[in-house]
């Protein structure tokens, strides 16, 4: 289904900040399967989703959705490719202000060519398997932290995406609603066999996943353990 | 908290968004400055009249002056003097001379005084004793005139005075540090006795400027008006400035209302700038509430920010206004030139700084506070509630928006004399209605649009529903609405102005094929007298079938000073046909053809309650009785006129001189050869100039057209301002709004979709803006037409402006939408990782 | 002794969709200088909203806060904020709301007495205070949520508050960071005698606290005594990443 096969990606933010990188990286990820990219701040698994949604390309190394080498897509073509064939989940909540939640979900579909009224309609069902069917009508400013997030996903998933990339999607959350907030979109994924990497430095988060791998300076590591949820053993 | 430390917050605040706040600055400048430039307009020319007279008059308090341009004997001035009760007494002769240099020729005011009294008068005269002139056959003249015709002291200089043309002799030029600020007035002064010899009126005097002993001023008028035995006039001193402001009026009040849309267009524009630097001071405010600092410091802290805002806005603004004034509006109307002495000086008076600085100030602490009230009286607590920009107050918007409707309606229909009120209730209308026709723009659009497949059409009426951001969107439509209004409704007034003058024009001119008169291009409407000659050599010309003599002047006839027009009998029209306003015509013809009859302005008939039918008294040298024939408009000269025959003009003003030669050609003939061959009769040394109809109306027109520029100038200047406003506020909407599109990219939006639609928001929001505001500015055009019309009697022909409205609405949605384009081009580039990083 | 603060049968309850929900029942609870006083409870069961009352950021439907012994509910508006500026240090977890420098946040609640210069004097010392002097010019964007942490204390401190309430102060803190934050809430209580009240919602932070008192269902219950036993002893991540945290001796 989606393949990475050696990708390195070299980069830098700013001047004096340590070069950040994805070094060699080489990945298999089967249909509706969960993989989770474990690592702390800094060992390269945004970077790494970013290259998987084409927002950024490789140095070298190739990925392949499908059958689809996605690395060097024209921005137009990724464009596409993000919106027909991606859902992106993610930690920024930026909802269209004042609007509703039920338009600000169905704006993919929207940009997929789908009418205003099909899309909104198309939109529901899922919105409410993620218990937004009481919210669908407030304005974006009106629902809560968790909602919104659930909106977003809404939106990531409407599409029926072949791939779902989520980047630290408790991120804004504490950790009770984050979790209510993962449970939900692993449900539909499994529900929807929707594959799917999760990105995340939580390892309660990580716990939701298939398969946990985990990232460290740019690299896989297979021999470290899968992490342990500290605190839930210490109480 | 000292204020030191404010100062720090602000600095603290500024180092981050200083960008942000140079727009604000920007805004509030423009504004400043077309509040600032207009009141110079309009300041500078009431002003350098009443300058002038001031320069001439100084503190005298009465004057005898005499009604035709011949001006009285002389010998008048022993008797005033001997009046109980004068303390002084001031002879001056005012004649229009034409001044002919080397390099180009200069319409001035010569004022022929006696050196003797003139250390009595004002700084003009009092200065002209100091000059080595007082015993000289010379003349003098500000220097920067002199200068600007090539003309060097000590010079001989031609001058042409009515029909003739004089040689002369430029004695002195006068310096600013002679007579200050009148150095920008067109006056030329001799001696007395020169001046009477170069105007071919020796023994007479235009004048007797008169200062009574203190505490005898009931004494002296009266025993002036013995004087003046109703063929004089008793007139305090300083009069020509009260005349002038009368006749000047109508520009005056076009003047006020820009002055007034101009800062409201001002107002909006800052007001859209300042709400981008509205976010970020209502987190300093929230950090202060936070930390436990009182309401006080907080208001202390928002005010000095306004302050300072307000401060260096105001200053940029004035500078600007400065230039833009100096660049802009130098020119005066001519028109005025002919019948007054207007100086070209610009005058800036404090009232004017303090009204655009207070009102800079006051547009800067309104604009830095009135967004966050709330947030200053909310009592301390965490966790705002969701802000409440609901539709609570849309129903009592809609319904003040209607009666502030009505009211213009009302004083459309009632009292067209409240025009600038009927205006401002219109501009408070659209205001209160714009957000519902915005609402109802954008829903119409969002119906249109829906069979329509694509994003960006989608994505654009998605923003514009969007609640939090509407504040801005509407600034930003109003600030086109209010533009749009206001440079429809005066451009279209203008058109329709411009329309009704050129009839009149036409009509005027149109009595003769080759008009002969003096060559003074101030004389624009044939009003200075000369005396008959060359007659027989002009009628021999081959082709010349009749040649009739044509009289006119400019005659005080209460506060006004009006032109009366004497055409000759044998006209074809006498009266010029479109602007009889009551009447019949062909009746009206053949009384004014008969004599004793007249045609009357209507809004001097107004003043002095005439019909048709009824007698009046002119009051010119030899007051003569007359029945009104019929009422017309004010004929393009703001106080009015009065229309008689030439016979009876000749009578009233008790001399034969003419003020034009109208020469009608037999069939056939070209006016142009014609015209030719008369000014070669004439010969070289005749202060006489021929020109055919079609050339003089030419003239005529450009006249007035320069006349009503410098509305087109400020009405092109306002739209300038909105486009930029609009363009720079929606631009910014849009740059803040990049990490959503960032989000959107990730999303899969192409770049090319999200341009598409921050163009398709863009113009429906500036679009909808404006051609709202168009449709509001065709009834305000009409509202303005009207009040010209019945209030001033200018003639005006009324058509709806619809090709103006669509035109300022078109452009200015064009040139705004294409400016945004690039500040939505470069938003849509962001970067898609934007929206990944916290 | 009096307490320096002290809540008296406090009640609150919300309005969430069409129910009544009661936070806090009939709350008691008092902290005195030199305490550090810790709330224990689960996400949601209102221990910031019982934070806010302390503060009078919200108003109890019954009950009295007294602080110092006066009513809280019975100053004016004038008096709580000023209360606020410089009696009681609100620690805010969010940090600044606008651009700041760290050191210009912290010096903002002093600048209001004598000026820039001793109130960024002051700033100096309570990051210093904090271990967090290398801060000073950084945005609050820029920090780690240790980091961020022990700015806001910074920004709570520097007033010299008698009683410094701190909202969950060791939330996203990894296990090293939770210790220094905690080690230094203590220190604040024992050497400088400020009382400190805070909410946690796990055990391991509330382990340095002279009390602790746990809130469910509304109810607040204080165990009769400290839990005696030690920290659990968690795996040491390695060092690098250790944050010197050290009590600057006090100078007179």
């Amino acid at each position: 289904m989606l393949e990475l096969h050696e990708i390195v990606k070299h980069y830098r933010i700013g001047e004096s900040e340590p070069v950040h990188a994805v070094d060699g990286v080489s990945l298999k990820v089967r249909k509706g399967e969960l993989v989770a990219l474990y690592g702390p701040s800094g060992s390269g698994k945004s970077t790494l989703l970013l290259l998987i949604a084409a927002l950024l390309r490789p140095d070298s190394g190739s990925i392949v959705l499908d059958g689809h080498e996605i690395s060097a897509l024209s921005d137009q073509k990724a464009a596409r490719y993000r919106l027909r064939e991606l859902g992106f989940v993610r930690q920024t909540l930026n909802l269209t202000p004042g609007v509703s939640a039920v338009d600000n979900a169905a704006l993919k579909l929207m940009g997929m060519g789908v009418r205003a009224r099909e899309a909104r309609e198309q939109v529901t069902p899922l919105m409410d398997t993620l218990g937004l069917e009481d919210r669908l009508h407030h304005r974006s400013d009106q629902l809560s932290m968790g909602e919104r997030q659930r909106v977003m996903i809404a939106r990531a998933l409407s599409t029926d995406p072949k791939l779902v990339l989520a980047d630290e999607p408790t991120g804004s959350l504490d950790s009770r609603r984050g979790q209510e907030v993962l449970e939900l979109l692993a449900g539909v994924c499994r529900q929807r066999e929707l594959t799917v990497v999760l990105v995340t430095h939580d390892p309660q988060a990580a716990s939701y996943a298939d398969r946990v791998l985990t990232l460290r300076d740019g690299q896989l590591r297979d021999d470290e353990p899968e992490p342990r949820l500290v605190s839930v053993d210490a109480s | 908290m000292k204020l030191s430390s404010i100062l720090l917050l602000y600095r603290l605040r500024l180092r981050t968004r200083i960008v942000q706040e140079l727009f604000a600055v920007a805004g509030i400048a423009v504004g400043v400055a077309l509040l600032f430039a207009s009141q110079i307009a309009s300041t500078s020319l009431d002003g350098s009249v009443q300058q002038l007279t001031k320069g001439i008059v100084g503190n005298m308090r009465f004057q005898l002056a005499g009604r035709s341009p011949d001006g009285f004997d002389q010998r008048m001035l022993g008797e005033v003097q001997s009046l109980p009760g004068v303390q002084a007494a001031e002879p001056v002769l005012e004649v229009r001379a034409n001044v002919l240099g080397p390099q180009g020729q200069r319409s001035v005011n010569l004022i022929g005084t006696d050196p003797h009294f003139a250390s009595l008068a004002g700084p003009l005269l009092h200065h002209f004793t100091a000059t080595q002139l007082a015993r000289q056959q010379a003349f003098a003249l500000p220097a920067p005139i002199a200068q600007s015709m090539g003309l060097l002291s000590l010079s001989p200089v031609d001058l042409q005075i009515g029909g003739r043309i004089v040689a002369s002799f430029l004695g002195a030029e006068l310096l600013r540090s002679d007579i200050g600020p009148l150095v920008d007035s067109p006056v030329a002064i001799a001696p007395l006795s020169y001046a009477q010899k170069l105007a071919g009126l020796r023994g007479r005097v235009s004048r007797i400027f008169v200062k009574p002993i203190a505490g005898h001023d009931a004494e002296v008028h009266e025993g002036l008006a013995r004087l003046a035995a109703g063929t004089l006039d008793v007139r305090p001193a300083n009069f020509d400035a009260t005349l002038f402001s009368q006749a000047a009026g109508p520009a005056n009040q076009s003047a006020l209302l820009f002055s007034a849309i101009s800062a409201m267009v001002g107002f909006l524009f800052a007001f859209n700038a300042i709400l981008l630097t509205v976010p970020q001071r209502r987190l300093l405010v929230e950090d202060l509430q936070l930390d436990g600092y009182p309401r006080r410091t907080i208001v202390a802290v928002l005010l000095l920010d306004g302050l300072i805002l307000g401060g260096v806005a105001a200053l940029v603004g004035l500078a600007l206004g400065d230039l833009l004034s100096l660049a802009l509006f130098r020119q005066n109307p001519d028109y005025l030139l002919s019948a007054f002495a207007v100086g070209s000086q610009r005058i800036v008076t404090w009232q004017s700084v303090a009204l655009a600085v207070t009102g800079g100030l006051l547009a800067a602490c309104v604009g830095v506070l009135a967004p966050l009230r709330k947030d200053i009286f909310s009592p301390l607590s965490l966790g705002h509630a969701p802000e409440r920009t609901g539709y609570g107050g849309t129903t009592r918007a809609l319904l003040g928006g209607l009666a502030c409707l009505a009211v213009t309606t009302i004083i459309l229909l009632l009292m067209p004399q409240a025009a600038i009120v009927g205006i401002l209730s219109l501009v408070v209308a659209l205001l209160l209605l714009l957000p519902a026709l915005l609402d109802g723009v954008v829903l119409v659009f969002d119906r249109l649009q829906r069979p329509v497949k694509g994003a960006a059409p989608y994505l654009a009426t998605l923003e514009l529903r969007s609640q939090p951001a509407r504040a801005r969107s509407l600034a930003i439509a109003a600030t086109g609405a209010i533009a749009v209004l206001g440079s429809v409704a005066i451009q279209g007034a203008r058109a329709n102005l411009q329309h009704g003058l050129d009839n009149a024009t036409r009509d005027l001119n149109s009595i003769a094929d080759i008009w002969v008169s003096p060559a003074d291009p101030a004389d624009l409407f044939a009003t200075t007298p000369f005396h008959q000659s060359a007659l027989v050599a002009l009628r021999r010309i081959p082709g010349v079938q009749a040649l009739r003599f044509y009289r006119g002047g400019f005659l005080d006839f209460g506060d006004r000073r009006i032109w009366v027009l004497g055409p000759p009998s044998e006209a074809v029209q006498p009266i010029p046909r479109s602007q009889l306003v009551s009447g019949n015509l062909t009746l009206a013809t053949s009384r004014i053809r008969q004599g004793g009859w007249a045609v009357v302005s209507q809004s001097i008939a107004d003043e002095h309650h005439l019909r048709v039918g009824d007698v009046f008294t002119l009051p010119s040298p030899r007051p003569t009785t007359l029945r009104v024939a019929g009422l017309s408009t004010n004929v393009g000269w703001s106080p009015g006129a009065i229309i008689v025959n030439a016979q009876d003009f000749a009578r009233a003003w008790g001399s034969g001189a003419v003020s034009a030669y109208n020469i009608v050609l037999a069939p056939g003939v070209s006016p142009a050869v014609v015209s030719r061959e008369v000014q070669q009769a004439l010969g070289p040394h005749s202060g006489l100039t021929a020109e055919t109809t079609l050339h003089r109306e030419t003239r005529h027109r450009e006249a007035s057209r320069q006349g009503l520029e410098r509305l087109t100038q400020i009405a092109t200047l306002v739209l300038i301002a909105a486009i930029l406003a609009m363009a720079a506020a929606m631009g910014a909407m849009i740059w803040q709004r990049r990490a959503r599109l960032a989000d959107m990219k990730v999303d899969g939006f192409s770049r090319a979709v999200l341009w598409r639609a921050l163009l398709v928001e863009s113009a429906l929001l500036l679009g909808a803006g404006c051609s709202i505001g168009a449709v509001f500015g065709i009834y305000g055009q009409l509202l303005l037409s009207h009040a010209l019309a019945t209030v001033t009697g200018f003639p005006v022909v009324f058509s709806i402006g619809a090709f103006v409205a669509v035109g300022s609405f078109v452009v200015v949605t064009a040139v705004a939408v294409a400016i945004v384009a690039i500040p939505g081009y470069l938003a849509a580039r962001v970067r898609p990782a934007l929206s990944l990083q916290d | 002794m009096k307490p320096l603060l002290s809540l008296e049968g406090v009640g609150k309850s919300y309005l969430r969709g069409a129910h009544r929900v009661r936070v806090l029942k009939d709350v008691t609870l008092e902290v005195g200088a030199g305490q550090l006083v810790a709330v224990w409870g689960k996400r949601g069961v209102g221990k910031t909203t019982l934070l806010k009352i302390a503060a009078r950021l919200e108003r109890p439907d019954q009950g009295t806060v007294r602080f110092e012994g006066v009513d809280m509910a019975k100053l004016r508006e004038a008096e709580h904020t000023r209360l606020m500026l410089e009696r009681i240090g609100w620690v805010r977890r969010a940090g600044p709301k606008s651009d700041l420098r760290m050191m210009d946040y912290v010096a903002l609640p002093r600048l209001a007495e004598r000026g820039r210069r001793h109130a960024y004097g002051l700033a100096r010392e309570a990051l210093e205070r904090v271990g967090m002097s290398e801060c000073a010019g950084q945005h609050w964007g820029s920090l780690s949520d240790g980091e961020r942490s022990l700015v806001s204390i910074a920004h709570g401190i520097v007033r010299a508050p008698k009683l410094l309430l701190v909202d969950d102060p060791t939330a996203n803190l990894d296990v090293i960071e939770r210790e220094q934050v905690t080690q230094l809430l203590r220190s604040l209580a024992d050497d400088e005698g400020m009382a400190v009240l805070i909410t946690v919602p796990d055990m391991p932070a509330v382990m340095r606290a002279h009390h602790i008192a746990s809130l469910s269902g509304g109810r607040l219950s204080t165990p009769p005594q400290l839990p005696e036993e030690p920290l659990p002893e968690d795996e040491e991540e390695p060092p690098g990443k250790v944050i010197q945290l050290r009590s600057r001796e006090q100078s007179a």
